[in-house]
């Protein structure tokens, strides 16, 4: 028998799919869906779980970009799925070795260097995850969560490989700065080849003599593109290693995003005025006063500390 | 697609992945199938409440956090309330979230998924999404093709998507139990090094 539970979240669910139906093929508003899913909380639960099961069905349109094996529709809409399924699984890149792996990962405000068996190394950003494992034929690492600078030696006989959310990257030799962001993967080729694939698309950049431009690869399960990056922005990137954050020109509110992922009291700003100023400089990520006391002194700022956060509020 | 909202993008990327988590949490507190589901619901209807929720560092902590918090308070409202629960609450700190699968997936992997579950659909609910979601065709295009009403094409949809949203999250569900022991192992196997 269907316990009560469970009873409510089917019927949930239904009715949210029901409704995603209705939207998508315009027999419904975005007023009539709010007034159903604002009367309930867990209307809007259900709404967004389903919503989400949608989004993961674009997977389907990158597949179907994808140049491959010739499949008749035909075919597939009766039920030759499988013989899809199967060419694109070929790649079967994690297996049972995911249980094999070895974890670093550093906490709020925490840097860390790893350093690899191959004289590989990889320096771990604020608030990031890794796994890795190598063996004979390949070496293979996974960016869960935040951010890494690679420096990958040379070793002709195991390629090098990196795994996120959003596909595989393959790196020769040289240098990378690699960060997740909500949007994506964006990988810098500071020097060296990299050679990205993901379920829709494939790119390539590489950074040879020390004229050649850096370049960012920025990757999302969409799409990926290929950036050319000014040597300054490049050094920006790159501060963090040094345990610096530059901004330039950046407005407030981007510039406390990015010093909040340093912060486990995050800086809050208060007020729509001091978000728009536009700062730059150079500061410590482990020292959170001396930006707060540039941002007094230069801007006039007021903060006020409630202890758990501190709120950034511009006076008069 | 305006009625997808940011907080719902949101609560896609970052708050879903870990539900295996959240059940297996709720589950151990309350001991109950339904009653965790029931706490896991409420949970997430609490963190899409959450004004704030562009702040949430770690979102998975957070639902784990209103989890007990819920518990707790049922646990105060009850009666009489087992002995095992309450030694639970009180010895327990919140469950680490691994890291789950799905967040370590590759796009293809993720694609292979969402194949498979596809596959499991009734014959018309997988043409319907596949023609509307893969080859992008608007249900109007769909209800001619298939020689279908619009409304047809509308409740295989809703039915479609009904089945693959269940069916996702049992999905994950599998694939973080058979980690959580890896899991184990490999702190064994660090330590031993």
């Amino acid at each position: 028998m269907a316990r009560p539970g469970d009873q409510d979240r089917e019927q949930l669910i239904a009715q949210a799919s029901q409704w995603l139906a209705r939207l998508d093929a315009g027999r419904a508003t975005e007023q009539d869906l709010n007034a159903w899913r604002d009367a309930d909380p867990r209307r809007a639960a259900a709404f967004a779980e389903v919503a989400h099961a949608w989004t993961r069905l674009d997977a389907l349109r990158d597949a179907e970009d994808k140049p491959r094996p010739k499949i008749n529709r035909r075919t597939w809409l009766t039920g030759g799925g499988a013989a899809l399924a199967a060419s694109l699984a070929g790649g079967a890149w994690l297996g049972r070795d995911v249980l094999l792996r070895d974890r670093v990962v550093t906490g709020v405000g925490e840097r860390r260097t790893l350093a690899l068996p191959d004289g590989s190394s990889v320096e771990l950003n604020t608030d990031t995850e890794v796994f890795w494992r190598f063996d004979r034929a390949r070496r293979r690492l996974w960016l869960a969560r935040g951010e890494a600078a690679l420096t990958i030696a040379q070793d002709h006989l195991r390629p090098f490989e990196l795994f996120t959310a959003q596909g595989l990257a393959r790196l020769a030799a040289g240098q990378f700065n690699a960060r997740l962001r909500p949007a994506g993967l964006d990988l810098i080729v500071l020097a060296g080849q990299a050679a990205v694939e993901t379920a829709s698309s494939r790119a390539e950049a590489q950074v040879i003599g020390p004229a050649d431009a850096r370049r960012v690869l920025e990757i999302t399960a969409r799409r990926i593109d290929v950036v050319d990056t000014p040597e300054a922005q490049v050094q920006s990137v790159q501060a963090w290693r040094r345990g610096e954050i530059v901004f330039e020109g950046q407005a407030l509110s981007a510039a406390v995003e990015e010093y909040n992922r340093y912060l486990t009291r995050k800086l809050v700003i208060g007020d729509d005025r001091a978000g728009r100023l536009r700062l730059g400089g150079r500061f410590l990520t482990g020292d959170p006063d001396s930006f707060l006391d540039a941002l007094r002194t230069t801007f006039g700022l007021r903060i006020i500390d409630d202890g758990s956060s501190r709120i950034l509020l511009k006076s008069r | 697609m305006a009625w997808l909202r940011d907080i719902d993008r949101w609560f896609g990327a970052r708050v879903l992945p870990y539900a295996a988590n959240y059940r297996a949490y709720a589950r151990k507190l309350t001991g109950d199938e339904a009653d965790a589901e029931d706490l896991v619901q409420e949970a997430y209807a609490k963190v899409l409440g959450v004004a704030e929720w562009r702040r949430l560092e770690t979102p998975e902590r957070f639902v784990l956090t209103i989890i007990r918090n819920l518990a707790f308070e049922r646990f105060r409202r009850a009666k009489v309330v087992a002995i095992r629960q309450i030694g639970v609450l009180e010895m327990d700190a919140l469950p680490d979230p691994a890291p789950d699968a799905y967040a370590v997936t590759s796009a293809r992997q993720e694609l292979d998924l969402v194949l498979a579950a596809l596959e499991r659909l009734p014959v018309q609910c997988r043409k319907v999404l596949t023609l509307r979601k893969m080859h992008g065709l608007s249900p109007g295009q769909i209800a001619v093709r298939l020689n279908l009403s619009v409304s047809t094409v509308e409740k295989h949809l809703a039915k479609g998507l009904r089945l693959l949203t269940k069916a996702l999250a049992a999905g994950d569900g599998r694939s973080i139990e058979k980690r959580s022991s890896s899991w184990r192992d490999r702190a064994i196997k660090t330590e031993s090094n």
